[in-house]
């Protein structure tokens, strides 16, 4: 009997499924990729610091002390946030709030940025009017 | 023989058989897997289908990264599949080991034990991602050629 | 009555009828268990895609003996199939001869012992499990389904399936056909008595390790036990009807709602262990039967 009603529970209820092409949008706090904003970074590394599985990284260049790589790859991250919390200071790191889209070779969602180092003070204002807008 | 060639080709697309393999996954990546088959989601509508036996299957979507107990299973597990086949690496994991990454316990990312044709980005990646993985999957199937058998019985 | 027999067999209750039909009752199947999850389910074409796109898979190569026992038992088990639904009284109440009964029973047996003899012949341990399973699973619920026959048989005086079909409707042959019904679920490994195919539990069973076109003539095999059955089942419940439109509309409908109920109770129910469906089916499965037999016997001696 219990099992009667139960089907005639589920015939009644209608479909709860999503045609499938249709995608479900993502809440606005939905964490995505780790995009860096060039400008404000000012390379101090405290991201890869503070990255739980190291796929941040913040190399300086052996002959030149002035420039430095930051590379990023959503292959090995874990979405974290970990490094936009650290980020505090400059905020030049925000994350993407849609998902990342599948690929089929390793490294084609790897981001690489060569980059001068600035002077804290010299981008500390950007950040000040960054911070104020958001 | 030509049109029987090409019905083929579309049946692969319209139903690929998943056998999914979790290589020492935290159980995360499978979770959202049983979601993709929810009433919600019903990957069933695709034609996609969840099959218990390695012989049945398409295309192999593996969870977690390979740890070293694992790496033989998924070797011989990928052995089984009939061709032409498919390998889906579902999440972080299997594609760069994630947070297990250079642990004495992993034997290296998937494509470092058997060919690997998507990945579905995430940790764990969301349900719409993984179909969207298993139907470019489907795509490369469909347009792949049946090769020699290499299975090992 | 060789061509005609021959003519049955390929055109109209066999292959042609009967591949397309067993198709839709495998989608159906799939369809109803969706429905009653409130799911959308797969398209119509599905089964139909899904034995093409097996067709077009490598198996492995298996040499000898062993390999040709891999593909005997599916094509041994689909061909008793379309033999027995060319021997179903559909439309036509003349044909069949003497005996038909008997052999429509041993038909409809080859399949569950084929499926036995895969699981032992693939040498997997899943494969000897469900096999092992299916075999004490055949062995309670053949005794209720020949029972169930038997009586049939025996309140008519006959073995002939067309004056079976004619036969008129009493309480006792109502008893006899739920019998038959309950049969179905255990036969088609459907949900309540799904043990010997336990998905998940025991992988996929014998068929563990079948692959391409053999897993595709399983599945079509698995069609065809439907029509088989469903078709056995409208042929005994329907009344014979003047007009042969309004036999054959009669027949669709009465299949169709066999296979949606059955289909329903398996996607509503959860599978049960050994003992109990055994035990289900010595208890009340044998006494229903046992009871049709016993009255229609003792109706033979009375006058």
């Amino acid at each position: 009997m219990n099992t009667l009603l139960f089907v005639l529970k589920s015939l009644m209820g209608g479909v709860v499924t999503l045609r499938l092409p249709k995608t479900v949008p993502t809440q606005p706090t939905f964490r995505g990729q780790v995009q860096l904003d060039k400008d404000l970074c000012i390379g101090c590394g405290r991201c890869a610091a503070a990255c739980a599985t190291k796929v941040i990284e913040v190399k300086r260049d052996r002959e030149n002390k002035d420039i430095y790589r930051w590379s990023y790859d959503a292959a090995q991250c874990t979405f974290c946030g970990r490094c936009k919390d650290a980020c505090n200071k400059f905020h030049a790191l925000s994350m993407q709030t849609h998902r990342p889209p599948v690929y089929t070779a390793i490294g084609s969602l790897k981001q690489e940025y060569v980059m001068i180092r600035k002077r804290p003070e010299t981008a500390a204002p950007k950040a000040a009017a960054a911070g104020s807008e958001s | 023989m030509k049109f029987f060639k090409s019905l083929i080709c579309k049946a692969r697309q319209k139903s690929p058989w998943l056998f999914h393999m979790n290589s020492g996954s935290c159980n995360g990546c499978d979770i959202e897997i049983i979601a993709c088959l929810s009433p919600r989601y019903d990957v069933e509508q695709a034609g996609i289908h969840l099959e218990a036996s390695p012989r049945h299957a398409d295309i192999i979507c593996v969870t977690g990264p390979v740890t070293r107990n694992a790496a033989e299973a998924v070797r011989t597990v990928y052995g089984q599949v009939c061709h032409p086949k498919a390998v889906v690496a579902i999440g972080s994991c299997p594609a760069s080991c994630n947070v297990f990454a250079e642990s004495p316990f992993v034997s290296g990312p998937l494509n470092s034990q058997i060919p690997v044709d998507v990945f579905v980005p995430g940790c764990p990646p969301r349900p719409d991602a993984i179909i969207e993985g298993i139907a470019k999957a489907a795509q490369i199937l469909s347009e792949r050629e049946a090769r020699e058998t290499e299975v090992n019985a | 009555m060789d061509l005609n027999a021959l003519l049955r067999e390929l055109f109209f209750p066999g292959i042609l009828l009967a591949i397309p039909v067993a198709w839709f009752f495998l989608w159906i199947e799939r369809k109803v268990s969706a429905v009653v999850q409130q799911r959308i389910g797969p398209p119509f074409m599905q089964p139909f895609w899904d034995f093409i796109k097996l067709l077009g898979k490598t198996p492995p190569t298996r040499r000898g003996l062993h390999g040709a026992l891999m593909k005997l038992w599916p094509l041994l088990s689909t061909a008793s199939m379309i033999g027995a639904i060319g021997l179903l009284p559909v439309a036509t109440r003349t044909s069949g001869f003497a005996g038909d009964l008997i052999l429509l029973i041993a038909l409809l047996e080859i399949p569950a012992i084929c499926l036995i003899l895969a699981g032992f012949t693939s040498r997997s341990l899943f494969g000897q499990i469900g096999s092992s399973r299916e075999a004490v699973m055949s062995v309670s619920y053949s005794v209720v389904f020949m029972a169930a026959l038997i009586s049939l048989a025996a309140s008519q005086h006959t073995f002939n399936l067309p004056d079976l079909a004619n036969a008129p409707m009493t309480p006792m042959r109502w008893l006899a056909i739920i019998a038959i019904v309950i049969c179905i679920p255990a036969k088609l490994h459907l949900n309540p008595f799904s043990m010997p195919k336990a998905e998940q539990e025991i992988y996929a069973g014998p068929l563990t390790e079948y692959a391409g076109a053999e897993l595709a003539l399983w599945e079509l095999a698995h069609g065809l036990e439907w029509v088989a059955m469903s078709g056995l089942v409208a042929s005994l419940v329907i009344p014979h009807t003047t007009s042969l439109g309004l036999d054959l509309a009669l027949y669709a409908a009465v299949s169709l709602a066999l296979v949606i109920l059955l289909s329903s109770a398996a996607a509503a129910t959860a599978r049960l262990t050994m003992g109990l469906s055994v035990r289900f089916f010595w208890r009340f499965g044998l006494a229903m039967a046992v009871l049709a037999l016993a009255s229609e016997l003792l109706a033979r001696i009375k006058p």
